[in-house]
């Protein structure tokens, strides 16, 4: 069989001996068998001799001889033999011989996992799975914006210690350094909307999208449409840079130079500025009809009443439907009623204890970030700081958001049942002090928190089980690159 | 740099007495502090331990190369113990080992230069001509020259 053309990717841990043992080994095994190789080592310095789309393209078959993501996503469709690092080096020749007999199978879209080689994660976004697809832009965005949500809401937390209303300038209680602290923690949380919906959009559509994204989750951010807003603004701003990009494609390549600097930022800023615009036009109009409805219900019965003030709390999380529910709050409050408030409190102080607990009884269905963001949350959630939760569901709203609407549904129907008065409309357990019902209050957020971070957990859990083998996304960097390569 | 840069012939132990895994660990490690390659020998131990457990770095024909990378290593260095005795190290092969060529890598990323030696040192002992010849040097002097002489070459050779 003349002319066999085998592409192959070493790697190990550590990235320093054996990917390049396994290189050679190959290399050596090749000359051996008269075959034609190269082989992509990622090791410790990096990837090198990268292999191209082209040469993947061209080969007859592919060995991917490894301990770890080597983004096998590439070599979909093509007969693959993927086994350890190990075996790489002490098999060089069978591998070799098994892709020149054509021996080897047809990797699919989907993992496969041989003797400790890393699974392909990644099944290819541009034919295959679109939901894992989406789940990656989400996940950019949300992993960009957490240190925001946790030094913003740390620094908040900080100034509540210095008294509640310490940082109101016209309280009497006022501090200038609570003040400056709540200021600086409040634009951290300010800016966590836009940089969610930037990352997403650069997720999608590399650089053009990401100044798309941020002026679009500006938007939703200030129209008031909060972390839901800012995922809608994230997609809209990504795809329409990628719309953009084909309609562009016509332009000559020697304007390529006007289209990143000026083409793509202008038109992708102006359409994603337009679309968001209208799209939070009725926020306010929404935010005013749940304002009235809830009011509609303060005097019906508690159970209902904490149902529905629970998953108004814990639905965006400061966008209109939550504002509604604590607005409401702080308006009856002002009318003397302390009793609407303790369930709007409890129900927002619920999502991140849900959290919290879930990353503290599952630790080992959660990854590093969020172990660490959730117990982060304790502080957040004790001090009525529901932003801690909006990362743990904007990875995906449809299920967690359900989930922390329950707990915190629970956690004020059974304030109401209890009866429980708060007469500070934030602060979370620091106003304990002044709570009628401390212990009932505490119970019923406690009783929420802990049946939600349950059922969360056990979500991550049968999540994880269910596709066992799978990481977190952040090594699909480079997979996100080559998609959108075409576009810078 | 040069494969000389990162192996000084005081870091060539022959015939160590250690018999065990944990022995020729310390060995390594205790002749790393000693050269002022780190201040913490436990830590070099634990890492290459660590790495151990990963998977084996044993190799074949009685070579292994042990190696970590850790923040406790001040600058990259090879340390070379020869064992008087086998020790067993799950080598690929199934043979113990006696043999070790120990990578220690810093933490901080300051160029690659070492990285490419390291790697060019691991390519090398592939070969397994250049194997007889480590396995064969009669002393420290001799095994140092050819080393530094097989992969300085082979690098410039590329």
């Amino acid at each position: 069989m003349p002319d066999i053309k085998i592409v192959a990717a070493t790697g190990c841990p550590t990235g320093i001996a054996h990917t390049f043992m396994a290189a050679e080994a190959l290399n050596k095994a090749a000359a051996e068998e008269g075959v034609d190789i190269k082989v992509e080592t990622h090791g410790q310095s990096g990837v090198d001799n990268e292999l191209s789309p082209e040469e993947i393209d061209k080969a007859d078959g592919v060995i991917i001889a490894a301990d770890k993501n080597v983004n096998a996503y590439r070599f979909d469709g093509k007969p693959v033999v993927s086994v350890s690092v190990g075996k790489g080096i002490k098999d060089a020749g069978e591998l070799i011989r098994t892709i020149k007999n054509g021996e080897a199978g047809i990797q699919k879209g989907t993992s496969r996992t041989e003797e400790g080689a890393e699974p392909t994660e990644y099944s290819d976004s541009s034919k295959g799975s679109m939901t894992h697809a989406l789940y990656k832009h989400l996940m950019n965005g949300v992993s960009h914006m957490l240190p925001f949500v946790v030094g913003g809401g740390v620094l908040i937390a900080v100034s509540f210690l210095f008294g509640i209303y310490s940082a109101d300038p016209e309280h009497e209680s006022y501090n200038p350094v609570a003040g400056m602290l709540n200021t600086i923690g409040g634009y951290g949380f300010q800016i966590m909307v836009p940089i969610l919906a930037a990352f997403i959009a650069e997720s999608i559509g590399k650089r053009p999208g990401l100044v798309a994204g941020f002026v679009g989750g500006l938007i939703a951010n200030e129209g008031g449409a909060g972390f839901l807003g800012g995922i809608v603004a994230g997609f809209a701003a990504g795809y329409i840079v990628v719309g953009l990009g084909m309609l562009l494609e016509k332009i000559p390549q020697s304007l390529n130079g006007l289209k990143s600097i000026f083409l793509y930022p202008v038109f992708g800023i102006f359409i994603t500025g337009v679309l968001m615009t209208l799209l939070v036009e009725p926020m306010s109009a929404i935010n005013a009809g749940m304002e009235s409805f809830l009011t509609g219900f303060q005097n019906s019965s508690p159970i209902l009443l904490g149902i529905i003030v629970g998953a108004m709390c814990a639905f965006d999380m400061g966008g209109p439907v939550n504002k509604a529910a604590y607005v409401t709050g702080t308006a009856l409050l002002s009318e003397g009623n302390m009793y609407f408030m303790a369930g709007v409190s409890a129900a927002c102080i619920a999502p991140p204890l849900i959290t919290a607990f879930a990353t503290l009884f599952f630790r080992k269905y959660f990854d590093k970030s969020e172990r660490n963001a959730g117990s982060v949350n304790f502080i957040l959630g004790s001090t009525h700081i529901t932003e801690g939760a909006i990362p743990f569901a904007a990875k995906n709203p449809i299920i967690v958001i359900p989930i922390l609407m329950l707990g915190s549904s629970i956690a004020a129907t059974l304030t109401y049942l209890m009866g429980v008065e708060v007469p500070a409309p934030h602060g979370g357990f620091l106003v304990l002090p002044v709570v009628s019902g401390v212990l009932q209050w505490l119970a019923a957020i406690l009783a929420g928190s802990l049946i939600g971070g349950v059922i969360f957990g056990a979500y991550r859990r049968a999540k994880f089980l269910k596709q066992t083998g799978l990481k977190s996304s952040r090594d699909g960097k480079e997979e996100e690159n080559l998609e959108t390569q075409q576009l810078a | 740099m040069r494969l000389s840069n990162l192996l000084k012939p005081e870091n060539i132990i022959f015939h160590s007495l250690a018999a065990t895994q944990e022995e020729v660990f310390r060995e390594i490690a205790g002749q790393a502090e000693q050269e002022g390659i780190t201040k913490k020998p436990k830590k070099i131990v634990k890492g290459l331990k660590e790495r151990e457990k990963q998977s084996t770095t044993g190799f074949q024909d009685a070579i292994a190369i042990p190696h970590t990378k850790s923040k406790e290593v001040k600058q990259p260095a090879i340390i070379i113990v020869t064992t008087k005795q086998g020790v067993e190290w799950n080598s690929m092969d199934s043979r113990p080992a006696s043999f070790f060529i120990a990578l220690l890598i810093p933490e901080k990323e300051e160029g690659d230069t070492h990285l490419k030696i390291l790697s060019s040192l691991s390519r090398m002992l592939m070969e397994e001509e250049n194997r007889t010849q480590l396995l064969k040097a009669p002393d420290e002097k001799a095994l140092h020259a050819f080393l530094t002489e097989k992969v300085d070459l082979q690098k410039e050779g590329l």
